[in-house]
């Protein structure tokens, strides 16, 4: 008997082997679609099979719960699983997964009749669930999602590239250290971090069901990432915030603040609701690779960041008040002062991410929700960009430096016409400090809003400069 | 005609039992790996041990409206067995469609979200609470790349429903 089984079975292994051997040799298509057609009922029907078990285990699980009053009886549809509902009440679930037109966001809904009997279709007869919605808008939520990703991408392609010359800038040209610009340097190594990893996720994992289903340790881990230097970056935000609140509001003539507690509050702070939401998702939804978004858990990483907003708004509308009184002192005409002050605070906007707080809540309905969608994700990809476009490409300061430099590159290389267009480039330079710091005045450099302190800054720059290089 | 569902394929004792002893094996890859390929093969096996194989392009329907109104024997019986089978082995976890399952949520029915006048409320509330999504602005990447897991590149479904949802004679 034994010898018998061990046969067949040795038999069994060697014509699988014969199989597996002899596969390479088949027509490559026709080996591909039968393989296909196996793999689709497979997984469609053992989520189906799956949920059908589940439900049945339920319902005989409850038998002897008490009903009170008319109720329609569980039941398994064929899809989904019902509970006891009350007679009069239409019962609600999320769409299942189990096709690819399906769409998991919307709702089947099913209805207990005030006789305490399902709903039975007037045409057929017979009971029938409402899935109508299911496939209803799912190319059109599947095209959003693709566009929205591409936008993702290229936002932050374009936000990596320019966060990263502006970093060389700052690294390369010591002239500009000074405690504003690490923070800033900071912030945008917070924003590269943060670009950097949300790219890998949503291109390795989001876009990837079979690492989601295989479910590795490696993407909790890089989700635990993202969401850490997501919060990190927010958190530089409000960095920003405190530093020019406090420059400007709190303590104009203090000496040089403790950058170490902007530290510990950009990198360290992030960490706690990190680590909150991994334990707590661990312990009470710990689904593939964490990413799903339909639990309130995101809420332990997000309530702190949105804080951090609130409070960032505050800091802004006080700056501002301030601005306005300080340029009022100056009497200056309204018109430009007003103008000053629309300035600065379009300029501190994305630096302080106040745009998340103005567009707060994402809208109920189908095209709002989508519009909403659009907006806050240009907004949120392209903020970099914007950030590294106007604190280093439109800042004075880089761009006296990078002229500087460009004309000794052309003085050192001796053009015969060097001297004259140094001279006069070096005049614009000025001029466009000035009026490039008039409305970045708020940065603490107040005091060299005139044409001649300008010079001077220049003027030591160059020297500074000349001793560092 | 309907096709015959799980429940009334398992009456015969032998078919029955090799069900069981596929899910027994089957509950540990469930625990372990959702929806990985090793666990597809044991689906697949587990399929086609009930005969199944063969009727894979029809529907499952329903079973239970017919069953429960008329509590017989055999389906004491039958209910006797699936208990002793849960005893030993209920799924703590779940396939990744539904992620979120304690124990306590399990007997609740986390899937349906009803109206408001529906009753049990505390345990209803809690289901509920772990179902609400992501509303605030920041949220937009991780509603993404869910969003994207949910709809694109989801290796392995039918493209379709084989019933159209529309169809008076759809599920239900």
């Amino acid at each position: 008997m034994n010898g018998r089984q061990t046969t067949s079975l040795l038999l069994l292994c060697f014509v699988s082997k014969l199989f597996v051997a002899a596969s390479p040799d088949v027509n490559e298509t026709e080996e591909q679609k039968p393989q296909n057609v196996y793999h689709d009922i497979g997984v469609t029907r053992n989520k189906i099979v799956t949920a059908q078990f589940e439900c049945y285990q339920k319902i005989m699980k409850d038998t002897d719960q008490k009903r009170k009053g008319l109720t329609c009886n569980r039941t398994w549809d064929g899809w989904l699983c019902w509970e006891d509902t009350k007679a009069g009440v239409t019962a609600e679930q999320h769409c299942p997964d189990y096709f690819q037109d399906f769409d998991p966001n919307e709702k089947v809904t099913k209805i207990c009749t005030t006789n305490g009997h399902w709903f039975l279709h007037p045409e057929s007869n017979r009971t029938w669930t409402n899935f109508t919605r299911c496939n209803e808008h799912t190319n059109e939520g599947r095209m959003t999602a693709m566009n929205l990703l591409y936008l993702a991408l290229i936002g932050h392609g374009l936000s990596l590239t320019a966060l990263l010359i502006s970093l060389g800038i700052f690294f390369h040209f010591k002239s500009l250290s000074c405690q504003r610009i690490t923070l800033h340097k900071n912030l945008f190594f917070s924003f590269v971090l943060n670009s950097v990893v949300t790219i890998i996720f949503l291109t390795v994992v989001a876009n990837n069901q079979e690492l989601v289903q295989q479910n590795p340790t490696n993407c909790k881990v890089l989700q635990f990432i993202h969401l850490y230097l997501f919060g990190c970056n927010y958190f530089w935000m409000l960095c920003e915030g405190i530093y020019l609140h406090t420059l400007i509001v709190v303590a104009v003539f203090a000496e040089k603040q403790h950058l170490m507690w902007y530290y510990l509050l950009g990198w360290g702070f992030p960490m706690i609701p990190a680590c909150i939401h991994a334990i707590a998702r661990h312990y009470y939804h710990n689904d593939n690779c964490w990413i799903s978004s339909n639990t309130s858990l995101l809420y332990i990483i997000h309530g702190p960041i949105c804080a951090a907003l609130v409070v960032n708004l505050f800091f802004l509308l006080n700056i501002v008040r301030v601005l306005i009184t300080k340029l009022k002192v100056t009497h200056q005409a309204e018109s430009s002062l007003y103008m000053k002050a629309v300035r600065a605070t379009l300029i501190l906007v994305p630096l302080l991410g106040i745009q998340y707080v103005l567009l707060p809540v994402k809208p109920r309905g189908r095209i709002a929700s989508e519009v909403y969608d659009y907006v806050m994700h240009i907004i949120m990809h392209y903020q970099g960009l914007l950030v590294a476009t106007i604190f280093c490409f439109f800042n004075g300061e880089v761009q006296g430096v990078l002229r500087r430099h460009w004309n000794q590159y052309r003085i050192q290389f001796g053009s015969s016409f060097a001297h004259s267009d140094t001279l006069r480039s070096a005049s614009y330079t000025a001029s466009s400090i000035t009026e490039v710091q008039g409305c970045y005045s708020i940065d603490g450099q107040m005091e060299h809003l005139n044409g001649k302190g300008c010079h001077d800054t220049e003027t030591s720059m160059l020297k500074s400069d000349s001793l560092f290089s | 005609m309907r096709p015959p569902s799980l429940l009334s394929l398992l009456s015969p004792l032998s078919p029955l039992s090799m069900c069981c002893v596929a899910l027994l094996l089957l509950e540990p890859r469930l625990l372990a790996a959702p929806a990985g390929s090793s666990q597809q093969r044991s689906r697949s096996t587990f399929l086609k041990n009930r005969n199944e194989a063969d009727e894979l392009g029809t529907p499952l329907r329903e079973a239970v409206p017919q069953l429960q109104p008329v509590p017989d024997v055999t389906l004491e019986a039958k209910r006797a067995l699936w208990r002793s089978l849960l005893i030993r082995g209920p799924p703590a976890r779940h396939v990744h469609a539904v992620p979120a399952h304690s124990d306590e949520t399990l007997r609740q029915n986390p899937r349906a979200r009803r109206h408001a006048h529906t009753g049990a409320r505390g345990h209803h509330h809690h289901a509920q609470l772990m179902r609400v999504g992501c509303v605030l602005g920041t949220c937009q990447v991780q509603n993404l790349s869910h969003r994207l897991y949910q709809l694109i590149g989801q290796s392995g479904r039918e493209d379709s429903s084989p019933m159209n949802p529309r169809s008076p004679h759809s599920y239900g």
